[in-house]
């Protein structure tokens, strides 16, 4: 009896350790010398002397100078096929073969993340739900000023960001930044450097959607601005302040895979002569997608999230094909209305949901148009929007560039190391994990002439950890498949929870130290 | 001995229903199929992302969205290669390794390298005359 119990007690703790062991692995190419007497059982690939390629995925036998096996053959340009059984290994120009190999390195690491996630449980995991990029602050780490490439959940998403900073630099001619991970995530910075402007008092410098830096005057908000139930929304999107617009629950509550979208309509007039307007926006993104990304893209999916993030999002077509769906349902689409309906022009893409955006976009304008009617559309609920505007006038500004003079770790230490990753766009990263941070300073000098406007530009990826509470709750046969369905499954949960989930989010970034 | 050998089963019990991630054979397109492995290249131009067909001494020869090009490393500013491992690194405007070199060369479509006449008829079948350069 104590024997069966013990047994059973060894087959629970088995199950439960393998719910956390993770297996990384690799695929290692191989040269094989086409000689005689050996036996292959892996994959293998032989190219011919004319330039034809021959596939076997079973492994081949090669003995009596012939390559022997069920084989795939595919001429130089890839258009036709045919069985093959031999070949002579005179016509044998090359080959290879292919294995998996387990990266075993890599496994215990992650398997340690797992078992650690189920070990420390929902008290650790319930808390770390604040899920997004690297977030910059100034001011001793007072001042909120930007979360860096909010999108970039994989490398192949990579992309530069570039965020208008308050921040101004010390007495020296310094300007410091504190760059934390606070999310169960891994940050990979590849490049940071800021961008200085110089411009009139009155001028507000911003980025543009186009990737152009803009000093734009006299922001002014529509006379006439409303939601898509028709209400004006004027008051709230007028001025830089705690007030802001967000989708009426109502709209929400009337979504559907055929309409999902919120909009806002507004016109403004144009000033004969001129050939564009400029639209200046102060917004950020809702929590809706953090919710679809960890309530749907990767919790249900469990352990197939780790596959879908470092196999599949490692395809190129996969990754074009998440990027196409996103593409088209997040970010902010701006239409015009002409010749009896809207015209997309241009979109905004998604900013982050913890800082606000400073972002302008800009609209070419008809010789005989004499008011632009303007309509911003987007998935219901994921954009707060602060303040937006129509400039008076607008200038390319054209920035200088400053790199980052030292980074420091929290202990004060200097890091050489760190400060030549980041230094310019290329295979070198900055790797933090949760809960670190680093200080980071550009010497911009010191100009009491002129008004001067700071950007930081930062180009790099992030890779969400799997909770362990993900692996052991899966629900989904395989992993995330961009659909609408998924979308709205996401809309309706954020629906749900939306207030709860805006104040667990707030309160539960993970501490730095 | 009798619980060392318990430990073991138990051992054993877990690493089989274990979950593995990453690539494996069955999922790497260049070792099932006659094509080289997908690239995803950045140059000082812009991003290209294609098929490696062949590594030379002087850069790399991608076909990217029906043309074929020949990157040099001078400008080859990051580059990633789906499946390989992350050792495997083109980039820094550098040549590669050698030994990333040799894993590049035998994920590409023609590791032995394009003969004269080979190139010659890939270059007709993509109504190309010689190969474009990095501008995309």
């Amino acid at each position: 009896m104590k024997k069966i119990a013990l047994y059973l007690a060894l087959l629970f703790v088995a199950l439960s350790t393998a719910a956390c062991i993770l297996i990384s692995q690799r695929v290692q190419v191989q040269k094989i010398e086409p000689r005689n007497d050996v036996n292959i059982t892996t994959p293998v690939k032989a190219h011919l002397k004319d330039g034809s390629t021959v596939t076997y995925s079973s492994g081949v036998r090669i003995s009596g100078g012939k390559i022997v096996g069920e084989g795939q053959m595919h001429d130089l340009l890839l258009t036709t096929s045919s069985t093959v059984k031999e070949i002579p290994l005179d016509n044998v120009l090359g080959m290879e073969s292919f294995r998996t190999r387990v990266n075993r390195a890599e496994s215990v690491i992650v398997s340690t993340l797992a078992s650690a996630g189920v070990t420390a449980g929902a008290a650790l995991l319930a808390v770390a739900i604040f899920g997004s990029c690297p977030t910059v602050y100034s001011d001793d780490g007072t001042v909120e000023e930007a979360e860096l490439f909010p999108s970039s959940i994989v490398p192949l998403f990579e992309a530069r960001d570039i965020d208008r900073l308050r921040a101004q630099p010390d007495s020296t001619g310094t300007l410091r930044l504190e760059v934390r991970n606070e999310a169960l995530e891994t940050h990979y910075i590849n490049h940071l450097q800021v961008l200085e402007t110089e411009h009139a008092a009155d001028e507000f410098v911003l980025p543009a959607a186009n990737g152009n830096i803009v000093a734009v005057r006299d922001i002014t908000t529509p006379q006439v601005i409303t939601d898509r139930r028709g209400q004006d929304i004027r008051q709230r999107i007028s001025a830089v302040d705690e007030s802001f617009y967000s989708t009426d629950l109502r709209t929400i509550d009337n979504a559907s895979i055929a309409d999902m979208n919120d909009w806002v309509d507004f016109s403004t007039p144009v000033e004969a002569g001129s050939e564009s307007k400029t639209i200046v926006f102060r917004l950020r993104n809702s929590l809706l997608s953090t919710t679809l990304l960890y309530e749907i893209m990767l919790g249900p999916a469990g352990a197939h999230a780790i596959d879908w993030l470092n196999r599949d999002l490692s395809t190129i077509s996969t990754a074009v094909e998440l990027g196409r769906w996103h593409q088209k349902r997040a970010g902010l689409h701006i239409s015009i209305w002409r010749d009896g309906g809207y015209q997309a022009i241009a979109r905004i893409p998604d900013s982050g949901p913890i800082s606000w955006h400073d972002v302008a976009i800009s609209i070419p304008v008809q010789p005989q148009e004499t008011s632009l009617r303007v309509r911003l559309s987007f998935l219901a609920d994921h954009w707060r929007f602060d303040r937006i505007g129509v400039a008076s006038s607008t200038r390319t500004v054209t920035p200088r560039a400053v790199p980052i003079s030292e980074v420091r770790e929290s202990n004060d230490g200097q890091q050489p190391e760190g400060r030549m990753n980041m230094s310019s766009p290329d295979n070198r990263y900055l790797q933090t994990n949760p809960g670190q941070r680093f200080f980071v300073a550009f010497n911009v000098g010191s100009r009491s002439d002129k008004s001067r406007t700071f950007l930081l530009s930062s180009l790099g990826y992030y890779i969400e950890w799997i909770r362990g509470s993900w692996i052991q709750t899966a629900s989904a046969d395989g992993p995330f498949q961009p659909t609408d369905e998924s979308l709205l499954s996401a809309l309706n949960k954020w629906r749900s929870d939306r207030e709860a989930f805006e104040k667990r989010f707030r309160e539960a970034r993970v501490p730095v130290r | 001995m009798k619980t060392a050998k318990l430990m073991m089963w138990a051992l054993v019990t877990a690493l089989l229903f274990s979950c593995r991630y990453g690539v494996s054979v069955e999922s790497f397109p260049p070792a099932r199929t006659a094509t080289g492995v997908a690239s995803d290249i950045m140059t000082d131009r812009g991003r290209l992302t294609g098929e490696l067909i062949e590594v030379r001494d002087s850069g790399i020869v991608i076909l990217a969205e029906r043309v074929l090009r020949l990157l040099p490393y001078s400008e080859i500013v990051s580059s990633r290669f789906e499946g390989l491992n992350r050792g495997v690194t083109l980039g820094n405007r550098r040549p590669p390794t050698a030994e990333s070199r040799e894993q590049l060369r035998m994920a590409s479509r023609f590791p032995p390298g394009l003969s004269p006449e080979m190139l010659e008829k890939l270059l007709q079948a993509h109504g190309q005359t010689s190969l474009a350069g990095s501008n995309p």
